[in-house]
């Protein structure tokens, strides 16, 4: 599994995925961790299928005892099927996750974790240095749902917005906006349901200062490839299974 | 290939082994049922069922018994299929550690792994040891069970013989007989069913713990 600072300025953000070992057929994932001190935030760890991988690359950077939180950004295989084995790593660490999916996230596995649901509002998490928000988007596309928004680094980790679908191996970071726009497409309209969810996040979105938008499939956005995404989704038309 | 692959996993066979106890205890509801009827009868037969009501007693204590042992099984049959469950997901978490602690490739990182995989061990050991304890206790629950049923072809050779002197009374207490025949008999064929699946779950443990994963192999 490759690995990619993405910030390390004081806290630390770290990219994981492309993995060249990953099973056929199963979407590719990016995984995200922030570590700042002696505390780290596994975000959106993945599923039961890069567990191992994504053991081996995290215990390369930080401690175990270190990793003190994980973040799920909603309830989906490839987001989080993998908490029953987190559970056994990481006993004392604690879930953020979706209130709203807490009877379900439960299926996968909870025995020692803590589950710390993040309200329909969001809420902050405070590591050693730095403060982060969990960000509400909800219907984008889950339920319950929430992006990582660190407003020192100027990151947004986006869940599912911004995703795209392309063969294994593609770079991590958005090169030609406009070449790009194909691979998103299909995505957006069809996993995201509700225009109206998509324009409230795409306004309070534009009130964040963000320098890097990252997604957990496809690739990240920098600089102004951020206010181009924000532009292009807003006009674009989503929920596209209802004809 | 070790026998544990070949047959169901240890999960499905004691959810199986519950799915026989609940029918066992269905047939010895009905039993009890017959023994109430039989009751009944024996009562308005008056003193032409007189050597009859004594039977009825047994049936109803064989009925009753059958279902508190039966429950007790059920109950750890279930518990035998959920500790199978938690310890393929621990037998799983094992193997994942093991694989990251070998992509890691004996650097120091890896020695962090290994209390993991020491852990995940220790939980299925426990597990291990739980489950044979339970199967213990299974064995001789089912055991109970057998001689109190077993004693059902003398109360039904009874039953008939009393049921002879009772008149006009006589059909009502062949049928009650017979079905409690029947009954003795499906929970025999029950008893049978439980016991080759507890040897099987045996087995299984057994092979699952002489089989662990070689954890110390990079």
């Amino acid at each position: 599994m490759k690995t990619t600072n993405l910030y390390n300025k004081g806290h630390r953000w770290v990219a994981f995925g492309r993995d060249p070992k990953k099973l056929n057929g199963i979407i590719d994932t990016n995984q995200y961790m922030i570590i700042d001190g002696n505390r780290a935030l596994l975000m959106d760890p993945g599923g039961i299928e890069v567990f191992s991988a994504m053991l081996a690359s995290v215990l390369r950077l930080c401690d175990i005892d270190s990793i003190s939180d994980i973040f799920a950004s909603h309830q989906d295989p490839d987001i989080i099927s993998s908490l029953g084995l987190w559970d056994q790593t990481l006993p004392h660490a604690r879930l953020h996750a979706p209130w709203l999916w807490e009877g379900f996230l439960r299926h996968f596995g909870l025995n020692h974790i803590e589950y710390a649901g993040i309200p329909d509002e969001g809420k902050t998490l405070a590591l050693e240095t730095v403060e982060l928000q969990f960000i509400p988007a909800h219907y984008l596309h889950a339920s319950g749902n929430y992006h990582v928004y660190d407003p020192e680094a100027r990151i947004l980790m986006s869940g599912d917005v911004g995703a795209a679908l392309e063969p294994d191996g593609a770079p991590l970071f958005v090169d030609d906006f406009d070449e790009h726009i194909p691979k998103m497409e299909l995505f957006h309209r069809r996993w995201m349901p509700s225009n109206r969810a998509k324009n409230d996040w795409v306004r309070r979105v534009r009130d964040l200062d963000v320098e890097m938008m990252a997604p957990q499939h496809g690739r990240i956005f920098r600089g102004d490839d951020v206010k181009r995404f924000l532009d292009w989704f807003e006009a674009l038309e989503v929920g596209s299974a209802i004809a | 290939m070790a026998k544990a692959d070949q047959q169901p996993p240890a999960f499905v066979i004691a959810a199986t082994l519950a799915g026989h106890l609940y029918r066992m205890m269905r047939t010895a509801k009905l039993m009890s049922l017959s023994a109430s009827n039989a009751k009944g009868v024996a009562a308005r037969a008056g003193d032409k069922a007189l050597g009859f009501r004594p039977i009825t007693d047994f049936i109803a204590e064989m009925a009753n018994d059958t279902i508190l042992y039966a429950t007790r099984i059920n109950q750890l049959a279930l518990t035998v299929s959920r500790t199978a469950v938690a310890d393929l997901r621990a037998l799983d978490g094992a193997r994942r550690f093991i694989a990251a602690r070998d992509l890691l490739a004996g650097g120091a990182e890896a020695a962090v792994i290994a209390p993991l995989i020491d852990r995940a061990n220790a939980e299925r050991n426990a597990m291990h040891a739980e489950t044979r304890e339970i199967m213990t206790q299974l064995n001789a629950q089912l055991e109970e069970i057998h001689q109190r049923v077993r004693g059902s072809t003398i109360i039904v050779s009874n039953s008939r013989t009393e049921a002879s002197r009772a008149g006009e009374f006589q059909k009502y207490l062949d049928s009650i007989a017979g079905s409690v025949e029947q009954a003795a008999g499906d929970i025999q064929k029950e008893i049978v069913a439980c016991r080759g699946l507890i040897e099987q779950l045996t087995t299984i443990n057994q092979e699952i713990e002489t089989n662990a994963p070689d954890t110390n192999a990079a």
